[in-house]
């Protein structure tokens, strides 16, 4: 009899001892819980910070693109509405509806400078004057540095211009060797304005404006 | 005797005029000659004045265009190795204007094969084969920044950048790609 009662009495123990264990488990796990989630509460509002950061970057380079675009520099600007239009197709729809009229800004600035280009094509095209070629391939190229054709229109009028510069060169020798010393000046300053660096000339221009001046004196 | 000596006078004149004619020419003028302009290049090519040099060789190729041995200046005076040819390619190839560069390589060793030229011609061909190289990376980089994807085209536009560190485009593909990767992995976090 003895012996069933202490039995009985530690299954009793070992029962009341199971739900003090469980009981203590349980607030151990509610507490890491709670502090799980705590940390998730924390790494969520990093989360919204770097998010607000990114529609912050978002923000700042589209007004940046549309001040580009408002004083006309459309290439740049372009740069900055395509970092916007990509950046906000990662975004979500919030944002796409907030900046999505940068793909019509793209769209507007891409207009204006397919014109632009069209421009200095044409000009270049028409015009006699190698210089001026020059000059308006350079202001094409500056705008889309890969155009194939002014690129390749360049390359041939630099070619001109070195044929003819070497014309001019040995025409105003001609002419300075004659004592011609007003036309020899003319023709190599004409030459000067289709190459401004050219050393040579520079020099023997420089030696025939000296010369007229010691006539002149 | 007086008509040989009359003879001999004459002959006398006749070849100092034919041996120093540019002289002359230059001293009633002030001015400079074809070879005076070819040593001028010379000189800028010494120290790596290209573009002038340049500038000077085209003049010199007006009046003279074969690259040759000996060529005679004035009097008996000789450019022992004339060649504004092979210059001028190897001005094109210091300014990295490699398709001129090839052009008059290429006149040059028609003409007159020399060592130098030839040395000068297979780095232009390099040099082109490493254009075509950067040119491959270039559009492969495109590529992936129109697919958006962006680790990938900063590789192949650094690619080309290693090749031709002036390629500006290749450059402004890699400040774009990376503008947009720093957005895109901001709001990566957030999702």
């Amino acid at each position: 009899m003895i012996q069933f009662l202490l039995l009985k009495f530690i299954n009793l123990i070992s029962i009341v001892l199971f739900f003090i264990n469980f009981n203590l488990f349980n607030t151990e796990f509610r507490v890491a819980s709670v502090v799980a989630q705590h940390d998730k509460k924390v790494v969520s509002s990093e989360k919204i910070d770097e998010y607000i950061t990114a529609e912050e970057e978002i923000k700042e380079t589209y007004n940046k693109g549309m001040e580009l675009f408002n004083s006309g520099n459309y290439k740049k600007a372009i740069e900055m509405f395509e970092i916007v239009a990509r950046g906000i197709e990662e975004a979500g729809p919030d944002l796409k509806k907030e900046y999505g009229s940068v793909k019509d800004y793209i769209a507007k600035a891409e207009e204006k400078l397919g014109n632009l280009i069209a421009n200095h094509l044409n000009k270049a095209k028409q015009s006699k004057k190698l210089s001026e070629i020059i000059r308006e391939l350079k202001s094409a190229l500056n705008i889309d540095p890969e155009l194939t054709e002014a690129k390749k229109l360049l390359k041939d009028t630099e070619a001109k211009i070195t044929e003819e510069v070497s014309k001019l060169y040995f025409k105003g020798v001609d002419q300075y060797a004659a004592d011609k010393l007003y036309e020899a000046i003319k023709i190599w300053k004409e030459a000067l304005e289709l190459k401004p660096d050219h050393a040579r000339i520079k020099k023997d221009l420089a030696r025939a404006e000296s010369k007229l001046q010691l006539l002149n004196k | 005797m007086k008509f040989l000596s009359s003879i001999i006078i004459t002959i006398i004149v006749s070849i100092s005029i034919s041996v120093f004619p540019q002289e002359i020419k230059k001293e009633e003028t002030g001015f400079t000659t074809w070879y005076e302009i070819y040593y001028e290049a010379e000189e800028y090519i010494k120290i790596g004045r290209w573009q002038d040099a340049i500038d000077n060789l085209h003049l010199v190729l007006v009046k003279q265009q074969k690259d040759r041995r000996n060529a005679r200046t004035y009097g008996m005076n000789f450019i022992k190795e004339f060649t504004p040819n092979r210059n001028l390619g190897i001005c094109y190839y210091h300014i990295s204007d490699f398709e001129f560069a090839r052009k008059y390589l290429e006149i040059h060793l028609r003409q007159f094969l020399t060592d130098s030229g030839k040395e000068y011609l297979e780095k232009v061909n390099i040099e082109l084969e490493k254009e075509v190289k950067a040119n491959e990376h270039f559009e492969k980089g495109r590529s992936y920044y129109e697919k958006r994807e962006y680790v990938l085209s900063i590789k192949e536009m650094e690619e080309v950048l290693k090749i031709r560190p002036d390629y500006n485009v290749a450059k402004k593909y890699i400040e774009k790609a990376k503008s947009i990767m720093e957005i895109k992995n901001k709001i990566k976090i957030k999702k």
